[in-house]
């Protein structure tokens, strides 16, 4: 009954195709043409998530698979083997991802329309992000995990060219090498899940592992009663995959670099929406972390702990790495890399609660952040886009005061920090106290958490401080850098607007919805609204989270904007200066990268090329060698010996023919040596190797 | 009878020698090679047609299967056979025949022979033998993969030499004697020793199994024979078949011989040396098409016929698969010029085919043989990305290009499509084929013990990404040098080459059940001992 919600994926596709060919001859290099496929899509998305709405109401839920076509054939007579094919998952979270993401995307794509006006090669971006745009809606829509993963590696693909867009500057052709090869790492381990998971089920598809799981006489069942390890294993190769999709420690240092591209790449791919889609592929998986109750076996733990764990870790680290940039993208990518940690930590926290007995509450609250991090982290992203547009630099100390000259992306990025930084009401203090909340809830059963829920506020801290940081050093006090900045064009300001009205709202529509956890959720419905009738410990846990939040905007006040508190006092002190130096080398892990790569992997491969050039091929030559000397020895034989004969004989015809012969014939003995040289080694092979497996076999 | 399978021969071979006679120019020899290599194209397409659509039915009517007396007690299904007794005294017969295993390669034959010619349109030097030598290449090539006699078989592998070793030894660069000779000594101690084994088979056993299958007990040459004697053997009940000591010897020295044009590590530094040196379409068909005729002979002869041998040693093919496909990975990414990158990037890609053999699944097994076909579609695109930018920019040299993203564009996106469909991107045609290889050894029956060694292998699918991004950094990206500034992007007729395979490279990537269904048959029917069945 969805078979239209193909058209989601077609129109970007088609918009791919009609830009890439003859792009190039529209005016804006096909922009337009970008624009409308997504409105079109957006269309078709939103009258899905309305019929999804309207089907499942509030608290229901809608599944349903539309078929596509057949990719690989099944195979006959292998219990529960499906061929392996292309089909959409419709349910409440692919369409509610899908209206998203179609949405962000057109907003985007019409920034772009100013942000990239003066570009050279612009068709080729808006061919590449068509393309991406399809792939992230591929992506959320799979009913299968290899389907999700082709469409995952289409988004790596134009990840790549877009970060290298403008291909003459050597840093963008880094940045994009090193973005592709470390979400590569990510990638096979992700595919190695692939592989664990159709060795055990015979089939890659939600729906048919869910139902093997359930039930006692499949296949699936009994495989994972015969290994329950599995359960742990293929979850936590999945989040392999995640970890370098969404830039988690340790697969995170493509994603600073990353920002090498135009910052509407940044905003679309690097914020909004390809880095979420390792939180949807985590999300996905908890079909693997919390096992239907029919199946008699132990809750992954382990997988769910490494989940967390990784998340409330990578939160805090990466947010300290913020606090030393000064490039405004830096800043922003860092601040990614902890929201998005902040998504894991909810599912690491959601899966726990829930296979204890628990609510859905943390798996509510992960995707709920998803949902607003996505507006205010774009808004963002692309506030910065429009100070880059004017003052024609990424570097914060080049700015300043910027606020007299870009009044509206002054406002808008205001209302982006506020967002980020979780105060109330903006969005980021709903679903960022909530997932606060449901680790502590977690930490009952499990103290680590409690761990991890202290990394979570001190990373709020860390959060407001260097939002604020950015927010001041790029529009307070006077302005350092050379020119006149004007503000952006409409065309530009528009989104901006737009997404600063979501940053506002989208946190609030939880009321709406009676709860945003009536809307996604895993299991049962959670329909409770953000801070109504829960207990009054609630309350204090969201007051400390907004309390630590608006200590950080103060400290940053004072440190970058009334400098009562001077940043230099703190960097003068050793101790201080090497923290600084540390957090701006970003700890060291990617030169320690740069080291494995360059050093020891080409070091490698330049000795296994020295190898194969001396080794591998000498004793090819010196066989060669080998033949050419015995075939000299026989030429001198056939010289002297038989031609010696034949010269006895005075034989003048015999003689001139046998001269003839044999000059014609010098190299073919070459050969003939050779192959005779080369049948006795194999002879030999042939006959050891058979006289061992004889003497294996014990006859 | 059908003669569509002789046409095949006969028309590359007659377009041989009208070439090299009427050729009396450049024009003249490159339009006539074109005409008969075209003609071969278009009765191989409807060929192909037959085993994915049984529309196409009327022109040579509908695909029979041969059945041999007793079809009942099991037998191979073969395609379009023709057969004519050549030394009856010997047992030597004049049998083509295809399957869902040579089709695909067959089709490859004069499709990439054509594809050669139109690139190479602006060959100057000795056009008339050029031409010439390129359809008794692309005669040779197809005799092999049709041949279901032995000593036809056997002669068709040796005559393929004959045209390379003149391609590479006349037309090649600087270095060529060495490499042409090289060539040559290399790969004919390999055909040797296969036809060590070949003789073995026909001793060993032929006249008991000819007696058994036909009714006839003089020794033969007949493929065929060993083909039903074998899936008799396998099926139940089990028919009584070489012993297993016969096979092992045999299996081994016919694995040498398919490892050697395969190529696998160690017996793989033929192939470097005589890529570099060949001209471009001598490169694309030695790649595209030569070196599938060892995945070709491991499957017809290895798997069809020396089954109990395979399940057996499937570990021999495992190693030498595991080890070609992670060092050449490496040993590429030390490469400084662009055409022995390419070469060793095919010998990590053959290694999958060692792989998925090794895997005895039937999901591995496909993909290797899809693995075939869709490797010698990429490497095309490869080997003449390595001639068109020698021919704009006058080297090879990854360390001397730079800037040419912005110098060359249209050669540039080529690159690109065909980088990323050699590592196998999804939606490319080689992901599926290294996919299914994957996931056959990771399920094969006999595996289970060594099961997560596929980690090993997928090391090196980081290093194949690697060392294609990393040289697209250095060769596309950067500021244009001087000297570059005036370089010609593609000239008509490679831009056409080009679309052609790049839209096929794409149509199998995104439809590739189309391909896969005839695989498919192929390995249900033929192997069917095969694990996962």
């Amino acid at each position: 009954m969805f078979e239209y919600a193909w058209l989601i994926l077609l129109f970007p596709l088609f918009a791919f195709l009609i830009v890439g060919l003859v792009g190039r001859r529209l005016p804006q290099g096909g922009g337009h043409v970008a624009v409308g496929g997504i409105a079109a899509s957006l269309v078709v998305s939103g009258y899905l998530f309305w019929e999804v709405l309207g089907q499942g109401a509030l608290g229901g839920e809608v599944h349903t698979t539309v078929d596509g076509y057949v990719w690989i054939p099944g195979i006959e007579g292998l219990a529960g083997s499906q061929a392996i094919h292309v089909g959409l998952l419709i349910d409440n979270l692919s369409a509610l991802m899908l209206l998203l993401v179609s949405f962000l995307c057109l907003l985007i794509f019409v920034y772009s329309l100013g942000y990239m006006r003066e570009e050279e090669g612009k068709h080729r971006y808006y061919a590449e992000v068509s393309l991406f745009s399809a792939g992230m809606l591929g992506t959320v829509s799979a009913d299968n995990f290899l389907q999700l993963m082709v469409f995952w590696e289409i988004m790596g693909l134009c990840s790549y060219l877009l970060i290298g867009f403008w291909y003459h500057k050597p840093e963008a052709a880094k940045a994009a090498k090193k973005a592709f090869l470390v979400t590569r790492v990510g990638d096979v381990i992700f595919l190695v899940g692939i592989l664990v998971i159709w060795n055990t089920f015979h089939t890659l598809v939600f729906d048919e592992i869910v139902a093997q799981m359930a039930d006692s006489g499949s296949e699936g069942f009994a495989a994972l009663l015969a290994a329950p390890q599995l359960l742990t294993i293929i979850p936590l190769l999945l989040f392999g995959g995640a970890i370098g999709k969404s830039a988690q420690f340790p697969l995170h240092a493509w994603l600073p670099d990353a920002m090498e591209g135009p910052a509407t790449v940044s905003a679309l791919i690097h914020a909004a929406t390809m880095v979420k889609a390792g939180v949807y592929l985590t999300a996905r998986s908890f079909i693997f972390l919390v096992p239907p109750a029919a199946l008699p076996l132990e809750a992954p733990t382990v997988a769910i702990l490494v989940i967390a764990v990784v998340g409330g870790f990578t939160a805090f680290f990466a947010g300290t790495m913020a606090l030393t940039a000064y490039d405004i993208k830096r800043v922003l990518a860092f601040s990614t890399i902890s929201q998005l940690a902040y998504m894991f930590l909810g599912l690491g926290a959601g899966a726990w609660l829930l296979t204890h007995g628990g609510e859905t509450l943390g798996y509510t609250a992960a995707l709920f952040h998803l949902f607003n991090h996505a507006f205010f982290k774009a808004l963002l992203f692309l506030s910065a886009g429009s100070v880059i547009h004017a003052v024609h630099t990424n570097d914060m100390r080049e700015m300043g005061g910027l606020a007299r000259h870009l009044p509206i992306t002054s406002k808008v990025m205001l209302v982006g920090s506020l967002a980020l930084a979780g105060i109330v009401p903006f969005s980021g203090f709903f679903s960022k106290g909530e997932v606060l909340s449901a680790t502590f809830e977690a930490a009952h059963e499990a103290p680590v958490f409690y761990l991890l829920y202290a990394l979570g506020v001190l990373t709020a801290l860390l959060t407001a401080f260097y939002t604020f940081r950015m927010w001041l050093m790029t529009f307070h006090g006077e302005y350092r850098g050379q020119g006149h900045p004007h503000e952006s064009p409409a065309v530009m300001t528009a989104p901006l607007v737009v997404l600063a009205g979501f940053a506002v709202a989208s946190g609030l529509l939880a009321y709406g919805m009676n709860g945003f956890g009536n809307l996604v959720f895993f299991g049962e419905p959670h329909a409770q609204m953000p801070l109504v009738g829960v207990p009054l410990a609630e309350y204090a846990l969201e007051g400390l989270t907004l309390g630590v939040a608006l200590l950080g905007i103060v400290l940053a006040w004072s440190v970058y904007a009334t400098r009562r508190i001077p940043a230099e006092r703190f960097t003068a002190a050793p101790s201080g200066a090497f923290l600084h130096r540390l957090l701006s080398r970003r700890y060291g892990i990617d030169d320690l990268y740069d080291a494995i790569g360059a050093k020891a992997v080409a070091g490698l491969a330049r000795a296994l090329d020295w190898f194969d050039r001396n080794v591998v091929d000498g004793v090819v030559n010196v066989v060669g060698r080998g033949g050419l000397a015995a075939a000299a020895g026989t030429d001198a034989f056939d010289r002297r010996v038989v031609d010696g004969a034949v010269n006895a004989l005075s034989l003048e015809t015999v003689r001139a023919s046998w001269r003839l012969r044999q000059r014609q014939t010098g190299q073919v003995q070459t050969y003939a040596w050779m192959v005779v040289f080369g049948i006795v080694i194999v002879i030999v092979l042939v006959v050891g190797v058979s006289w061992f497996l004889r003497l294996q076999r014990g006859g | 009878m059908s003669y569509l399978l002789s046409l095949l021969l006969v028309i590359p071979f007659v377009g041989f020698i009208v070439t090299w006679v009427g050729g009396v120019n450049q024009k003249a020899a490159k339009w006539l090679a074109l005409a008969f290599s075209l003609a071969a194209t278009v009765l191989a397409t409807i060929l192909l047609a037959s085993f994915l659509t049984p529309g196409l039915d009327f022109l040579f009517g509908p695909r029979v299967a041969e059945l041999p007396p007793n079809a009942n007690d099991g037998y191979v299904p073969l395609y379009f056979v023709e057969r004519y007794p050549w030394v009856p005294q010997l047992g030597m017969n004049y049998i083509l025949g295809v399957d869902g295993l040579s089709v695909p390669l067959l089709w490859l034959t004069p499709f990439l022979t054509t594809l050669g010619i139109v690139f190479s349109w602006t060959e100057e030097r000795r056009p008339k033998e050029f031409f010439a030598l390129l359809l008794l290449l692309e005669f040779s090539l197809s005799g092999v993969f049709m041949a279901l006699d032995f000593f036809l078989f056997f002669v068709f592998w040796e005559l393929v030499l004959i045209p390379m070793f003149f391609l590479i030894g006349i037309w090649g660069g600087p270095n060529r004697r060495y490499a042409s000779l090289k060539f040559l000594v290399y790969t004919h101690v390999g055909s040797v020793i296969m036809l060590l084994s070949i003789f073995g088979m026909y001793w060993a056993g032929s006249a008991e199994l000819n007696a058994a299958i036909y009714g006839s007990s003089t020794r033969t040459f007949d493929m065929t024979v060993f083909l039903h004697g074998a899936i008799r053997h396998m099926g139940p009940p089990a028919a009584s078949y070489l012993q297993i000591g016969a096979q092992v010897p045999i299996f081994i020295a016919f694995l040498f011989g398919f490892a050697v044009k395969l190529p696998s590590v160690p017996f793989h530094t033929w192939l470097p040396d005589a890529h570099v040196e060949a001209p471009t379409a001598g490169s694309v068909l030695l790649a595209g098409v030569l070196l599938k005729m060892g995945g070709y002979g491991i499957f017809r002869v290895n798997f069809g016929m020396l089954p109990d041998a395979s399940r057996d040693l499937w570990w021999v093919m495992g190693i030498l698969g595991i080890v070609s496909m992670v060092y050449a990975a490496f040993v590429c990414l030390a490469q400084v010029d662009l055409k022995r990158l390419i070469a060793y990037s095919s010998i990590g890609h053959m290694g999958f085919v060692l792989l998925g053999a090794s895997s005895l699944h039937i999901l591995g097994v496909e993909g290797a043989i899809f693995q075939l076909f869709n490797h010698g579609l990429i490497t095309a695109v490869l080997f003449m990305l390595a001639g068109s930018v020698k021919h704009s920019t006058g080297t090879r040299n990854i360390p001397e290009l730079r800037g040419l993203g912005k110098a060359l564009p249209q050669f540039s996106f080529v690159l690109i499509v065909a980088f990323f469909a050699s590592l196998g991107l999804p939606g490319f045609n080689s992901f599926w084929s290294e996919f299914m290889v994957f996931v056959g050894s990771y399920s094969g029956p006999t595996l289970e013990p060594w099961r997560r060694l596929v980690i090993v292998p997928l090391v090196s699918i980081v290093i194949t990404a690697a060392y294609y991004v990393y040289t697209m950094q250095r060769v596309l990206f950067g500021e244009v040098p001087e000297k570059y500034k005036d370089a010609h992007d593609l000239p008509g007729h490679e831009r056409l080459s080009y679309a052609v395979l790049l839209g096929l490279i794409l149509a199998v990537g995104i439809f590739p059940v189309w391909w896969l269904s005839m695989i498919d048959e192929f390995a249900r029917q033929v192997l069917p001992w095969l694990g996962g069945v």
